[in-house]
């Protein structure tokens, strides 16, 4: 505990001393002269830092529970009937104060942050999502975004034809439908391993990203947005961006219950299994087929939801949604975080999202290059070589094997 | 129990079965011997689904046993536990089990799980310990063990001694033949075949696909042809 402590706050500082030259000072172009001179900008760093409290704060807290080995004794026959809600009690104890505080982070933070937090907690649910198969069931899978891009396009197509859909009313179809295209893209795969699915499915989610680039009725290259029918209608006293943030939230909170539940299951057993080896698993009985394409199924229909998510945050989809950078971003955060990891992968869409977004007000990064978000890829690219040289299995890396053992005994 | 009938199988273009006759009655252990190649392993994998037949049948309990897959297979309560051990390096040694029981509700896990240590102590001992940081003959035993987990009726066992010292060998054959007592029927293929053959009720000796020999472990041991064959005497 306490060398977890001590690491935390080493690592901490170390960041704090790597970033300094980069945050707390800047440059100034003196005209008479033509000398750079570089500035101590204290306002700009404490800024940064507070910024980057936050974002330790969020790790802080996923580690906490990614750690926590919380367990029941499930033994006694009437208690053994409630177990499936193991997932739900099986947390620490300051669990439902942590569900109060970030759904209530919707009253006490500005515009900026609740942007900030509807995006994360879309990127978290993406992770989860993409989480099933790559993670669990060790499917590569490339074209992730292309599901994202399809609920999103789902639900801004059905509310044309049907005016004033509410989100939901379409979420479950959304999901089936999503789970639907996901099966549908399973079956040619299942034959597949490896690099060679993760050839196929990018071939999928390039060519989905070019059918709704050209295709008229997805508004081409411009994309659609959302009519003002459809948007989230506002809690009465709040507005709609806080409203968004709910939703988002109760959202990340009811996937997240579900998936540990999953991976708990047999089901979860079986992908994992799946994922250690194929072979074995089938002897053992695992419908290696059925448990693939459920994977897929899963994983897609909340892709899909997530689009949803992100269609009534943001009003308005492009086709860039389904670009492969997108993808990569999502597999970077699932990567980065700990395959298989369900706080992990959380974790890893709240570095590789909120890091960025801060870094975007630097300073002295913007006299440099005032597009500092496309240097994105380039950094992710330099995370994701320096993981695999240091820490192949992620930050946080699946912690599986404590876990069931305490559990299951 | 299990009987097969004229089976040809193979792999691709190749026939590796050339029409297998072989039975299996209850409570019964039978081994199969013969050298590389021969067709043991296709035979086991042809039984547990993971080769198809390409002609012949399979009779499970007087009825053709009709699967296209291993899981279909075991529904039937037909369980492999395959060459080369296949048990999960990164999983537990207690989760490697519980795959093993995956088809069983979880209310039963227990009682299978004590039954299992009970046969295998060691495990019980260990089974917090990854799978992959157990030895070859701990993890041929764990191997076993997850195919126990299954509650099979038939256990198909493909070289349980492979790779491992004498010593070990010995050990997990006197396992099996503890498992056999209890009533589990047991088709067993060996190199080793004077170890199966002393726990073995009866043996089938094949060559390129073909069974040549089939009598009782006694006849087996002492006939001269498979003395000079497969126990290395002259």
């Amino acid at each position: 505990m306490f060398t977890r402590l001590r690491n935390y706050i080493l690592g901490f500082l170390g960041l704090a001393f790597i970033t300094f030259p980069f945050l707390w000072l800047s440059l100034k172009y003196n005209y008479a002269t033509g000398n750079v001179a570089t500035v101590l900008n204290w306002a700009h760093g404490v800024k940064f830092f507070s910024n980057l409290t936050v974002a330790f704060a969020i790790v802080a807290i996923l580690m906490a529970l990614h750690y926590s080995n919380k367990k029941w004794n499930w033994s006694h026959p009437i208690l053994l009937t409630l177990r499936p809600l193991a997932p739900l009690v099986e947390q620490p104890w300051w669990t439902p104060f942590l569900m109060v505080v970030v759904l209530s982070a919707a009253f006490y933070l500005d515009h900026k942050s609740l942007g900030l937090g509807c995006m994360l907690g879309i990127y978290m649910i993406l992770a989860l999502g993409l989480n099933i198969t790559i993670g669990f069931t060790g499917l590569l899978v490339l074209g992730y975004a292309a599901f994202y891009a399809f609920g999103a396009y789902l639900f801004a197509l059905a509310q044309q034809y049907i005016p004033g859909l509410q989100w939901w009313v379409a979420f479950p179809f959304i999901f089936v439908l999503g789970s639907a295209l996901g099966w549908v893209i399973g079956l040619p795969c299942l034959r597949l391993r490896g690099d060679y699915l993760a050839i196929v499915t990018l071939g999928f989610a390039e060519s989905f990203k070019e059918l709704i680039g050209n295709l008229n009725l997805t508004g081409s290259d411009i994309g659609l947005s959302l009519s003002a029918r459809s948007m989230v209608k506002a809690i009465p006293g709040l507005t709609v961006l806080q409203t968004t943030y709910i939703i988002v939230t109760v959202f990340l909170f009811v996937i997240l219950f579900a998936i540990r539940r999953l991976y708990l299951s047999p089901i979860g057993r079986a992908w994992v299994a799946i994922r250690e080896d194929e072979v074995a698993a089938n002897s053992m009985g695992i419908d290696v087929v059925r448990m693939k394409l459920l994977a897929f199924a899963i994983s897609a229909g909340i892709g899909a939801v997530a689009g949803m998510l992100f269609i009534l945050y943001s009003s308005y989809i492009n086709p860039a949604t389904a670009a492969f950078e997108q993808s990569v971003i999502i597999l970077a955060m699932v990567v980065l975080g700990g395959l298989g990891s369900i706080y992990g992968v959380m974790l890893g869409a709240a570095l590789l999202y909120l890091i960025p977004e801060f870094l975007r007000d630097s300073q002295l990064i913007q006299d440099f290059s005032p597009n500092f978000s496309d240097y994105r890829l380039l950094i992710f690219g330099a995370i994701m070589v320096a993981m695999m040289l240091l820490r192949p299995q992620g930050l946080l890396g699946s912690h599986r094997h404590k876990h069931e053992i305490k559990r299951d005994t | 129990m299990l009987r097969l009938s004229n089976i040809h199988a193979g792999y691709g273009y190749s026939e590796v079965l050339k029409g297998i006759n072989l039975e299996l009655n209850a409570r019964e252990i039978v081994t199969l011997l013969g050298a590389n190649g021969a067709g043991k392993t296709t035979t086991l994998l042809t039984i547990a689904g993971v080769v198809q037949p390409q002609s012949g049948k399979i009779f499970w309990n007087n009825a053709p046993l009709i699967a296209s897959s291993p899981d279909e297979v075991l529904s039937h309560g037909i369980c492999l536990s395959p060459e080369g051990r296949h048990i999960f390096p990164r999983l537990t040694v207690l989760e490697n089990l519980l795959i093993g029981a995956y088809r069983m509700p979880s209310s039963h896990h227990q009682t299978k799980l004590d039954r299992v240590y009970n046969y295998f102590p060691l495990l019980a001992e260990r089974k917090n310990q990854l799978g992959g940081t157990l030895s070859g003959g701990e993890q041929q035993m764990l191997a076993i063990a997850r195919a126990l987990m299954s509650e099979p009726k038939l256990l198909l066992l493909d070289e349980p001694s492979l790779g491992l010292a004498p010593q070990i060998v010995a050990r997990i054959f006197e396992i099996i033949k503890a498992i056999n007592r209890e009533g589990i029927p047991i088709l067993l293929v060996e190199q080793n075949a004077r170890e199966a053959l002393r726990i073995a009720n009866r043996g089938y000796v094949l060559v390129t696909g073909q069974i040549v020999l089939s009598d009782t472990a006694e006849n087996l041991l002492a006939s001269d042809e498979v003395r000079r064959a497969y126990l290395g005497e002259s």
